[in-house]
């Protein structure tokens, strides 16, 4: 019985020098590999009739924490689909993103063999946990203890064997017909996180059930995987695929590696119409793009330089004349994600678009395999106008960078994961393919506006940063880890400035690559690019939940009254009548007029207070801003640079409390006041009531009915027909 | 006979103008007045807003709207389908008046036959109007129900994309076929119920589905004749609308606009011409009254009756 033992000797130079290679470089701050936690060696069969798979793996876990480890947990999610008493099931209800289960599509994995890699084995210990809830129903974490704990550098090595049944796909993994997409499958170690790690008072397991807002956490590691299925099958995986084989029973073998990786997910399906293109970093960028990128980012040309990667799409038949959009838009993702985090490191993407019938599993990211998700209806015109694949496609990759890259855990803080990759995915979007995400017929709909549609006060009952499975709705999960995030981050843009975020990004980016960050993380690397302390940003936007609703509630202007009644005392006692006033005031006017005094009253309707502006305009044109300060400012003179968040102005206010009376005497008359007139708060949950005229002005809402007459008029006669 | 009925409606909007104006004016004054109370809430709504762009549609502030005015929205929503309720009773009202000027033949003023015809027929087309509704709703159902219950079926099921859609569009043309059948044997049965001033309006629609069924090429291709110079109107529309710079030209829009309507309710005139032409075709003649024939020459004894 051979044993792949616990010694720390022979390994730990090895993981010395693994580490070092995985932290910042001097010359590139981009690591260029992963620490290798958790190596996999699959052999995997799929029966493509009984929607089975048989494996076997080899795992090996390294022990990279100070903390000896007595025991392994494991993902086993293909478990959240064997009933109806799981977790995910329970929240999701059977159904997710508007599918729904079928009766009998039910999918489930038994390890069948787990042992100390030639020798003891270990089923006999291993117990099923259910850490989140008091579910014990629930059969996707497994807790294996160990016969003797795992070393500091240690590393322990287990064969184990494996049934699995796929569900028919309705949520992001299974089958429809011959058509596969295996995702969660394998038996799959969670993370070790020592003391200390993302705020932990005491090492362990952090191995969260599958639930139906979130999935991914793991460590980084090497996988090579077999696949064995019928040989008519056209297939795709996470990585390279170095060798296959036809085997004598009508089967194929396929082997995909991958390093530095978090996962494996492959896809096969006979019908796959497989289109070949390669992304080059000389070709598809210009120097012009590489030379504004590094000097926006401060970087020299050689560390913004992208890597050439080969891109597979795996499309329907019937999408077939998406191919070329398909390819585009993971081109323009890998380059501008490229450009501004980080080169893509991998060598292979995989797009796949699923089968129709199995839309579950479209719009899934796994590490170098994402999928995507289209109809035969954006093969034509006005369709074809609808970015609506262009944008899957983008922000599927765009998860290589959040949450694949930068491994952050997805269950706790998904905020960092979906709402940084939806913030980078509208910005990829308007740099490569306009403002509009849907041009057809008249309607413009833009990627920026999208977000601002569920950002109301309806959704500010829960806090940015909450475990996907803790919000108070399902909508809310959604809006705060996707849509609230994004306009967070623009939030945040819009007060650093577009440079110092795009530096943020970058340094964030490259620091925590084939790492596990925390917001906390995040946070350290905000202050320390942008120069100043936001604690107080974030804990307003992520760490508690909350409104920001600045508004203009009062503008009034008019002109300064001529003095009446009864002035001076004894005998220079004087008394101005009202005539004498208003005769006073004509003569005033008649000399060139006399002053406006006007008044804006801002108030402060949410409990976010961030600093803001306020733009007076007069008339004529001429328009004055003031930068109103979140807190009293320095005594002394303001220097905003310093003092605030936004660049000088004309001048500064302090804000503190809910309201603030602005009263000021101009030879112009102020004619409207609007608050943030730059848009830099963009999570303001009502622009109606950003700005405000002294005059209503009717032309707007009259030119937006007179449309809406029109289309009355279509209703009328198709009414009379 | 379809030449026969294009050339009639043709006719039909070239001798009955007031007929186009009369029909526009109607349809601008109801959307006016729903549109009114919407203009007032949103002239609230927005005109303080410096930013409002007041020439264009801003998609911005409408998605605050959205979200902030939910009670501006539900407004919007009621106001199109107050404006489609009234439009329905403003089309059998437009209808009994236009078919009255287009087949009498007296030389009254037009608003005097206009006014009988609307007022004449208007309770006979309303009964008209709910026999086939009643009719038409069923029959839909009957026939798209199927339809949409397979494409849900396949879209589940077969995966097949294209089956599924092409299930789903062919039970939107079978009840849209359905649809219009029925509102074409309306259109016949108020012809009829308009020449011959048929009181009962069940014993119309036999006749008139006889009428439509004889002649159904005929009445679908002046339809579809009809439709596709509708769909030709509005992609030129369209072409120039989207042309039309936002801002000053806000004017030239709402122009290209009512040119559109009006040149809809054209449409509308020449296909109530052509279908009084095709019922008229389509009729057949009355037998011919029997005669007593008279005697070629009086019997010779025959004794002429006295002169009183």
């Amino acid at each position: 019985m051979k044993h792949f033992g616990f010694g720390v000797g022979r390994w730990f130079p090895l993981l010395c020098a693994l580490l070092a290679t995985s932290g910042p470089a001097a010359a590139d701050p981009l690591p260029a590999r992963a620490p290798e936690i958790a190596n996999y060696d699959i052999q995997v069969r799929l029966d493509a009739e009984a929607k089975t798979l048989s494996g076997t793996q080899r795992v090996t876990w390294r022990n990279a924490t100070g903390e000896p480890v007595a025991e392994l947990w494991f993902h086993l999610y293909l478990n959240a689909f064997k009933n109806s008493e799981s977790t995910f099931f329970k929240e999701s209800g059977g159904q997710l993103r508007g599918d729904r289960m079928s009766d009998d599509g039910w999918g489930f994995i038994e390890v069948t063999k787990i042992a100390l890699a030639g020798g003891a084995d270990l089923a006999a210990g291993a117990t099923f946990e259910h850490p989140d809830d008091d579910n014990a129903a629930d059969r996707t974490v497994w807790r294996v203890p160990l016969p003797a704990p795992v070393p500091p550098g240690g590393e322990v090595a287990l064969d184990m064997a494996f049934e699995a049944k796929l569900p028919q796909v309705f949520a992001r993994t299974g089958y429809f017909k011959d058509y596969f997409l295996v995702g969660q499958w394998f038996p799959k170690l969670a993370v070790y996180e020592p003391a200390g790690t993302r705020g932990r008072q005491a090492g362990g397991w952090n191995c969260h059930q599958f639930h139906a807002n979130s999935e991914f956490y793991a460590d980084f590691g090497r996988y090579r995987v077999e696949i064995t299925l019928p040989r008519r099958f056209v297939v795709g995986a996470t990585g390279k695929r170095v060798e296959r084989r036809d085997n004598a029973d009508g089967t194929s073998a396929h082997v995909f590696e991958q390093a530095d990786v978090i996962d494996f997910a492959w896809t096969a399906s006979p019908r796959f119409l497989e289109v070949q293109a390669r992304f080059s970093g000389e070709a598809d960028v210009t120097a012009k793009e590489y030379a504004e990128v590094a000097a926006r980012l401060g970087r020299s040309l050689d560390e913004v330089r992208l890597s050439d990667v080969d891109i597979t799409v795996l499309l329907q038949p019937e999408h077939g004349r998406q191919a070329e959009r398909h390819v585009a838009a993971a081109k323009q993702a890998i380059k501008w994600f490229g450009l501004w985090y980080g080169r893509y490191p991998y060598p292979t993407l995989t797009v796949v678009d699923p089968a129709f019938g199995a839309r579950g599993s479209g719009g899934m990211e796994y590490p170098t395999f994402i999928t995507a998700g289209t109809t035969v209806l954006f093969n034509r015109w006005p369709f074809d106008r609808m970015l609506l694949p262009e944008e899957v496609t983008v922000h599927e990759f765009g998860h290589q960078y959040w949450q694949s890259m930068v491994a952050s855990n997805e269950f706790e803080e998904s905020w960092l994961d979906e709402g940084f990759n939806s913030y980078a995915t509208g910005k990829v979007m308007r740099q490569a393919f306009g403002p509009w995400t849907i041009d057809a017929l008249g309607l413009r709909i833009g990627s920026a506006e999208l977000p601002r549609l569920g950002n109301s006060v309806e959704r500010m009952f829960d806090r940015v940063r909450t475990p996907a499975w803790g919000y108070s709705s399902s909508g809310n999960y959604g809006f705060n880890s996707y849509a609230r995030t994004d306009l967070t981050l623009r939030t945040l843009e819009g007060l650093l400035g577009p440079q110092a975020m795009a530096r943020v990004m970058r340094t964030y980016h490259e620091r925590f690559r084939f790492r596990h960050p925390s917001s906390e993380d995040f946070y350290k690397v905000v202050d320390e690019v942008a120069g100043r302390d936001l604690r107080d940003f974030f804990a307003q936007a992520i760490e508690r939940p909350g409104v920001l609703d600045d508004e203009v509630a009062v503008v009034t202007s008019a002109r300064v009254e001529e003095p009446r009644g009864v002035f001076g005392e004894g005998p220079a006692r004087k008394t101005v009548t009202g005539k004498d006033a208003r005769e006073q005031a004509q003569r005033k006017d008649a000399a060139g007029g006399r002053p406006w005094r006007s008044t804006v009253l801002v108030r402060r309707r949410g409990e976010v207070a961030l600093p803001t502006s306020l733009r007076l305009e007069f008339e004529g044109g001429e328009s004055q801003t003031l930068t109103l300060l979140e807190t009293e400012p320095p005594a002394g003179s303001v220097d905003v640079e310093k003092a605030g968040l936004l660049p000088a102005a004309a001048g500064s206010e302090p804000w503190r409390s809910r309201f603030k009376r602005l009263e000021l005497t101009s030879p112009k008359r102020l004619v409207a006041a609007g608050i943030d007139p730059e848009r830099r708060l963009e999570l303001d949950v009502n622009r109606l009531n950003d700005a405000r005229r002294v005059e209503p002005d009717s032309s707007a809402a009259t030119a937006w009915s007179a449309r809406f007459v029109f289309w009355l008029q279509q209703i009328v006669a198709l009414a009379g027909l | 006979m379809l030449l026969h009925a294009t050339a009639a409606g043709l006719r039909a909007i070239s001798r009955h103008r007031r007929l186009v104006l009369v029909l526009w004016a109607f349809g601008l004054a109801l959307s006016l007045a729903a549109t009114f109370p919407l203009w007032r809430a949103l002239a609230a709504a927005i005109g303080p807003l410096p930013h409002a762009d007041s020439l264009s549609f801003s998609a911005e502030i409408f998605a605050d709207l959205v979200e902030l005015r939910p009670g501006l929205m539900t407004g919007l929503g009621a106001a199109a389908a107050s404006t489609f309720g009234l439009g329905v009773l403003v089309g059998i009202v437009f209808a009994g008046g236009a078919l009255e000027v287009l087949t009498s033949r007296d030389d009254r003023p037009f608003a005097h036959r206009f006014g009988r015809g609307a007022f004449r027929f208007f309770g006979r087309f309303l009964r008209l109007g709910a026999i086939t509704c009643a009719i038409a709703l069923p029959l839909a159902a009957l026939v798209g129900g199927p339809l949409f219950a397979l494409s849900t079926r396949l879209r589940r099921d077969s995966g097949s994309e294209w089956l599924a859609i092409g299930t789903w569009g062919a039970a939107l043309l079978a009840i849209g076929l359905v649809v219009l059948v029925v509102l074409l044997v309306q259109d016949a049965a108020r012809v009829r119920i308009v020449t011959t001033d048929e009181r009962r309006v069940r014993k119309a629609l036999r006749p008139a589905l006889s009428t439509v069924w004889r002649g159904k090429a005929a009445w679908l291709g002046t339809w579809m004749l009809n439709a596709l110079a509708l769909l030709v109107l509005f992609a030129a529309y369209l072409a120039v609308a989207e042309a039309i710079p936002a801002g000053r030209a806000l004017f030239l829009l709402l122009l290209l606009q009512q040119a559109f309507v009006l040149s809809r309710c054209g449409l509308r005139v020449a296909l109530l011409g052509s279908e009084v032409a095709l019922v008229e075709a389509l009729t057949p003649a009355p037998p011919p009254t029997p005669v007593e024939p008279l005697p070629a020459h009086p019997p010779d004894s025959a004794p002429e009756p006295p002169l009183a």
